[in-house]
């Protein structure tokens, strides 16, 4: 499924407006400038400023097929190590370019992204 | 207040303004524009949403179905986002459903099927 | 004293509820193919049973969601579309085989070929759901249920070999035909572990508004009428073990079952067979026709609710009615109500970690159910049970179907 990018009307003067679907913003690789993959988007994490809600950050991690088989693995005993594993980004709205939706980038290099604990968010 | 977007809010229950079912929230639509923040315009419900999430033919296809139902239809039903109440574990529209074209499909069963079915 | 007869009125309707032509058919089949030596199997899928019920209430208890909606919510929509189009053609053919079983209840009496009773059988089934109310489905048909209380006093009154009954209890090697053995033996856990009973289960405790004090009650009605209709089942595999092993009937054609109760009882024991499957098997349809337009309606996030009325819930109903349009053609055509039953359990037992594992993942999240998540013992038996239910499922159909034994 490609991302929906189709130019709408713009609600308030300036530079025209884009829309994006966030469903087909799922499960899509984000890479950092050198190329290297930070994992793919499972969360988009929205605040409150005003009456609107902003984009403040995007969660990278396994995909959903793996976090899915990670959930089933975490009910057996001791499967808890499996989990550790992971690696997840929280990549912040300011390090991110989603100028092209099919192929989110980050500005900057992965080192300077924020590692996640497994689990957290 | 922060909202987890996929965890808290897409593919949850929605509520009308009395309380009815009024689908699942099937999409989520963004607004970006160059050099500003990414803003959640919207949430969308119903299948031609739904069925684009799988495939954007059979979305497609679902579309051009639905457009034959009446003026107005064939695009996605859409609320804005900032005019939704997040009351965990499901979210509520300020209108009533009755009023929208998600319960178009329901009426139009009602109409055309169940009215007929003696004692119903 | 209202919540002690509610609990009494579930642990009953459990009890009604749990045999139907899949649990009777598949402990016949154990019981005339390998006497006791099956017994295992009834128990060990009452026990299972028993737990997902226990689970499915708690969940709709604390979490105040079914559990297609919860789901839905926290898988997102592919992972609930694909299981949901696997289970819904695999309890289609489920509730084919109980619309049939009532249609072939209904010949036992009249004599009149079965096909030609499953418009009307249908119909009956579609009344109640569409006229009725979920207590009386609840209450009313699972209470008459109660008839197949039969089966444990024909068991006790022919006396099983009761060594060669607890025996039976531990599971061990067959002496002959190791994957028929097999497939009876999963056929038997997909009859006992049939994923409609819990969303059935979980849909009605929303219904009646269950919270956190209704636990207690949910862990007695599972465990008891769950118990007790393992029980029952026990019961239809030994007289079969008495009745028809001596004779070398291996059941293999539907018109052999009522020899379960009318060779001990004659013409009184056909009837009560009869009516024992009639009774049962409409309960069953009921009841998965429901869970089915409940596990739809509830991932779609549309309004439903067997008490409402049709013209509240225009697309749940007609759902059900579909549903139940479709399983009435299978027999219509003619279908063998018995093949139809023997390989639609096994299909739900190969199904189940589609069905299961899901929920667990549900069942061990705490954003849903707090501190009332499951304990490992819990997770781990059920996932044990249901992939390996699943495996056998998948080697012994093939050999069962092509091997014809």
């Amino acid at each position: 499924m490609s991302a929906r990018a189709a130019a709408s009307a713009p609600a308030t003067l300036g530079e025209p407006s884009r829309e994006i679907h966030l469903e087909s913003l799922l499960g899509k690789r984000v890479h950092d400038t050198a190329g290297h993959s930070l994992g793919r988007i499972e969360e988009i994490i929205a605040e409150q400023r005003g009456v609107d809600w902003v984009v403040v950050e995007v969660l990278a991690g396994p995909g959903a097929m793996v976090a899915r088989l990670l959930e089933i693995s975490a009910l057996l005993p001791f499967a808890g190590l499996l989990q550790r594993s992971v690696s997840r980004h929280r990549i912040g709205w300011h390090q991110l370019d989603l100028s092209d939706p099919d192929h989110p980038r980050t500005t900057v290099r992965h080192d300077e992204i924020e590692h996640l604990a497994s689990g957290s968010s | 207040m922060r909202v987890h977007l996929v965890r808290d809010v897409l593919d949850k229950q929605l509520l009308d303004i009395s309380g009815q079912n009024a689908g699942k929230v099937d999409g989520i639509v963004l607004e970006t524009r160059p050099g500003a923040l990414m803003v959640v315009r919207y949430i969308e419900v119903g299948p031609i949403t739904l069925a684009r999430r799988i495939n954007r033919r059979l979305g497609d296809w679902v579309a051009q179905l639905d457009a034959r139902f009446g003026e107005g239809r064939g695009v996605a039903i859409r609320f804005p986002f900032a005019r939704v109440q997040l009351e965990s574990p499901s979210l509520r529209i300020d209108v009533s459903a009755a009023s929208t074209p998600i319960m178009a499909f329901e009426r139009w069963l009602r109409r055309v099927v169940v009215r007929h079915i003696p004692w119903s | 004293m209202k919540r002690l007869l509610s609990v009494a009125l579930g642990i009953v309707t459990s009890i009604g509820g749990f045999l139907e032509i899949g649990s009777i058919t598949t402990a016949a089949q154990a019981g005339a193919d390998y006497r006791y030596q099956l017994i295992w199997a009834v128990l060990l899928g009452a026990i299972c049973i028993a737990l997902l019920i226990e689970m499915s209430g708690r969940f709709a208890a604390v979490s105040k969601h079914t559990i297609a909606d919860a789901v839905r919510e926290r898988f997102g929509v592919h992972f609930f579309l694909v299981p949901l189009f696997l289970l819904c053609f695999v309890s289609i053919l489920v509730l084919a085989a109980e619309i049939g079983g009532v249609a072939v209840a209904i010949e036992m009496i009249t004599g009149i070929h079965f096909p030609v009773w499953a418009l009307p059988v249908g119909l009956l089934a579609w009344g109640l759901l569409w006229y009725g109310t979920f207590s009386i489905i609840e209450n009313g048909i699972t209470l008459l249920g109660l008839i197949t209380i039969a089966f444990l006093i024909a068991a006790l009154q022919l006396g099983p070999d009761w060594h060669a009954l607890v025996a039976g209890i531990a599971p061990s090697l067959p002496a002959k035909q190791p994957s028929h053995y097999w497939f009876i033996a999963v056929s038997i856990l997909g009859a006992s572990v049939s994923p409609y009973l819990f969303y059935f289960y979980s849909a009605g405790a929303i219904e009646e508004e269950w919270d956190e004090s209704y636990l207690g009650s949910n862990r007695l009605v599972a465990g008891a009428g769950m118990g007790f209709g393992g029980f029952l089942n026990v019961a239809v595999l030994v007289v079969a073990a008495l009745v028809l092993a001596p004779r070398g009937i291996s059941v293999d054609k539907y018109q052999q079952l009522p020899l379960l109760l009318s060779s001990p009882w004659g013409r009184i024991g056909l009837g009560v067979f009869a009516l024992s499957l009639f009774v049962t098997c409409i309960g069953a349809t009921t009841e998965i026709a429901l869970a089915l337009a409940y596990q739809i309606a509830q991932g779609f996030g549309w309004n439903w609710g067997e008490d409402l009325e049709p013209s509240g819930d225009a697309r749940f109903s007609l759902t059900y009615t579909i549903v139940l349009l479709l399983a009435t053609l299978l027999v219509a055509i003619g279908i063998d109500p018995l093949k139809l039953t023997t390989l639609s359990m096994a299909l739900t037992a190969a199904s189940l970690p589609v069905a299961i594992i899901p929920f667990l993942v549900l069942m061990n999240d705490r954003r849903y159910l707090g501190e009332h998540t499951n304990g490992w013992l819990g997770n781990l038996s059920i996932l044990v049970v249901c992939v390996l239910a699943s495996v056998v499922a998948i080697v012994s159909i093939p050999l069962e179907i092509g091997g014809g034994s």
